[in-house]
Parts: C-alpha cells; structure tokens; sequence
C-alpha cells in the first residue's frame, strides 16, 4: 500500500518576538503564519517520527537584502552558541559569488529576502532530532536586486537532540508564513 | 489518521515574547497532487493521466486551475526533452485561460555548472519565465512556486538537471511583478516540440 511521503507537522507550541506590532498564529492546518517579527521559534515539530524534514518559507522582510537565519532549540531553548559553518552560493545577475564560514558563527542562514513579498525557500534539514550533528541545505528564491538566487549549506556541529527550532534575522522584521513536513522514512 | 492532540508545553516568557495556543488538527499528509480542471496545448498530444499529472508532446502546454484557495505553494516536476536542439524551457503564469505576457514582468536569474570547472550567471527580463534547460535526451525540473494564486508578486525556483553540455547543473530564480492571481500555467520550449510529464503538487500548509 503507497503511503503519503511527506507529512505536515503542527507545532506544539510557538513564540515569536518583535519591535511591537509582532503577530503570529498557527492555521487550522498546522502551517505558520507570522507579521512584522524579529524571531519565530516553533517547539515540537522534530521528533523520532522523522529523520529528515522539508521546510518550506516565503514571505518578505522590511529591510532589503537580510539574511533569514535557524538555530535548533531543545525544549524551548535555543543553541545560541558559536556552534554554526555553513557555505553560500549566490547569483546576482552576473555575479557568482560564494562565502563560507567554518566556524564561529551562532545561526545557520537559509536565505536572503528582499523587501518585496516574493521571496521563498524550500529548506531541507537532515537528522536534527538524532544525537548527532545537524546538516541543512537551503535553496530559495530572493526578490533582492528584483531577482537573486541564494543557496546556502550549513552545519550545526553539536552532538545532540532537538525537537524544535528558531526563524530569525538580526536586522530586520520578516512576514510570512512557514510550513514544516517530515519525510516519511 | 489520528488526530493529533495539543500537549502541555510551556513556552519561555520574557519581555517582548508572546506565545499562542495550538489547535487541535488532524495529521495531514504534505504534498497533494492538483488535477488540472482543463488542459490546452499545441502540437501533437497532452493528456490528463488518471491521477492528476499530464503527459505531452507539444509545442506549448496550459494546465488550467492547478493554483487554488488551497494552497499558497506548489512544487511542479516534470520529465522532459526536446524533439531536436538545445532549447531552454519558458513559462507564463495564467488566469482563466489567458497567459499574462505583461512586458518584462518575469525577471529569471540563472546560476550554471558544466564541464568540470565552468561556473556562469546570466540575467534577463522578458514577457515569458525562463526555468530550465533542455536537449534531446532526458531532462527534469523540480520547480517551487510560491503564492501564485495570491494576489502579489509570485517568485519562482526551478532545479533542473539537464542534458545540455552533457551533464548541466541549471538552477532559475524568478520573479513576476505582477500583483495578480493566476490559476494556472504554460509552458513551452524556445523552439520545437517538448515531450514528457507534469505533475503540480499543491503544499498543505504552505
């Protein structure tokens, strides 16, 4: 019997923060849509069900050209520790560019969104609830520039288990909606 | 499928955080294949296959309300190859029945990898959405379109993997400036026929 692949996981819990006007709800089909926040934290949405998960975010952000960034947390706490490498690939009309870092960052981005509303990223997270280490890799559209391609690979080099993780940027309020899906294993 | 039920939780509280409640929901599966309500197409064939995807050997291909109330993301796969030649894929986004061909309103950006060490970038602007690259042996295109049936600005991210310049690595951003709803979308070729498999996923949540 063919099974579903991918299954849409409801957050048992979110927190979110901002400059005032910050708003976000979980709809009735477990996806979240948030307003004008500095962070986004949604809480149980990793678990032993699923290895690897689909994140799927679009949306805009009121500055242009900021980085969307994800830090795993564990029972409501996020990693906030320089304990983030990741490596981004980016076209920008003719220019390639690429930028690593190997260690010494506190987030692991998964975009770069521009001020207007067309921005999106289909983020794929690998074993983050396992006691191991945690690989992400994020491809996305950017409105920045009018249309920008930015990938980004990204490691979280702690040995240890999380069950939930944290949206945010350091500059800028972002808008949008974001939905997470297991992959059936 | 059994419900899945709230649990206690008690998220952190500190100056500036708010939480919210969580809703009961039922567990849902994620990807949902969308029938087109109607096709159209020039050349030699298109058809509705028995679950929803459509298989074509066309010039151009319409698929008719893919893009609903339903969903706000969809991801779009297709097989494909051309007939003769090495000829990008287009599209245009549509709404009932009519392609929106606004002048320059579909900004594509490209990132390629070919031949060992060849890495371009390349910009255009156009009535028409470049997503992908084509030859005349087997191509795919994992495409995500984000918020086409909005009315705002819809984004577009194509991977393909194609057989031009024997492998290519071919990835497409682009964006649409349009604030329309579309309920639909053409694709076609730059030149000649394409032959294949479509099938749009609707993302349950997103």
């Amino acid at each position: 019997m063919s099974k579903n692949g991918l299954h849409l996981i409801t957050p048992l819990s979110i927190a979110y923060n901002g400059g005032g006007s910050q708003t976000a709800t979980i709809d009735g089909n477990g996806s979240v849509v948030f307003q004008n926040c500095w962070s986004v934290s949604l809480n149980g949405v990793f678990s032993e069900d699923y290895d690897n998960y689909m994140i799927v975010k679009s949306g805009n952000i009121s500055s242009e050209y900021v980085i969307t960034g994800f830090r795993p947390r564990s029972s409501g706490v996020d990693d906030t520790e320089t304990n983030y490498r990741w490596q981004r690939l980016a076209a920008v009309g003719v220019v390639v560019a690429g930028q690593g870092q190997t260690s010494g960052t506190t987030i692991a981005p998964i975009g770069s969104w521009g001020s207007n509303i067309n921005n999106g990223d289909v983020v794929y997270v690998y074993g983050p609830y396992l006691t191991q280490t945690t690989a992400l890799r994020s491809v996305g559209v950017s409105s920045y520039d009018s249309v920008s391609l930015w990938d980004f690979a990204s490691m979280h080099n702690l040995t240890a288990s999380y069950d939930g993780f944290t949206l945010l940027n350091a500059v800028s309020e972002i808008s949008g909606r974001i939905a997470v899906y297991g992959m059936r294993k | 499928m059994p419900l899945v039920t709230s649990r206690a939780n008690s998220p952190a509280y500190g100056l500036g955080w708010s939480a919210a409640s969580v809703p009961e929901v039922e567990e849902l599966g994620g990807m949902v294949l969308v029938t087109p309500t109607s096709i159209a197409y020039s050349g030699t064939s298109a058809s509705i296959g028995a679950n929803g995807s459509v298989t074509f050997n066309c010039t151009s291909l319409s698929l008719n309300g893919v893009f609903n109330s339903n969903y706000d993301n969809y991801l779009i796969s297709i097989r494909r190859k051309n007939q003769i030649g090495d000829y990008a894929l287009r599209a245009r986004l549509r709404q009932s029945g009519v392609d929106d061909q606004t002048t320059n309103s579909y900004a594509s950006q490209v990132l390629y990898a070919y031949n060992n060490a060849n890495v371009a970038a390349s910009r255009s602007t156009n009535n028409y959405a470049d997503i992908g690259n084509a030859d005349a042996i087997e191509n795919g295109d994992t495409l995500s379109v984000f918020g086409p049936y909005l009315a705002q600005p819809t984004a577009l991210r194509s991977m393909t993997g194609s057989s031009e310049l024997g492998p290519l690595i071919s990835n497409w951003v682009v964006t649409h400036n349009q604030s329309a709803s579309y309920d639909g979308i053409t694709i076609f070729p730059g030149f000649s026929s394409i032959i294949g498999l479509i099938a749009v996923y609707g993302l349950v949540g997103a």
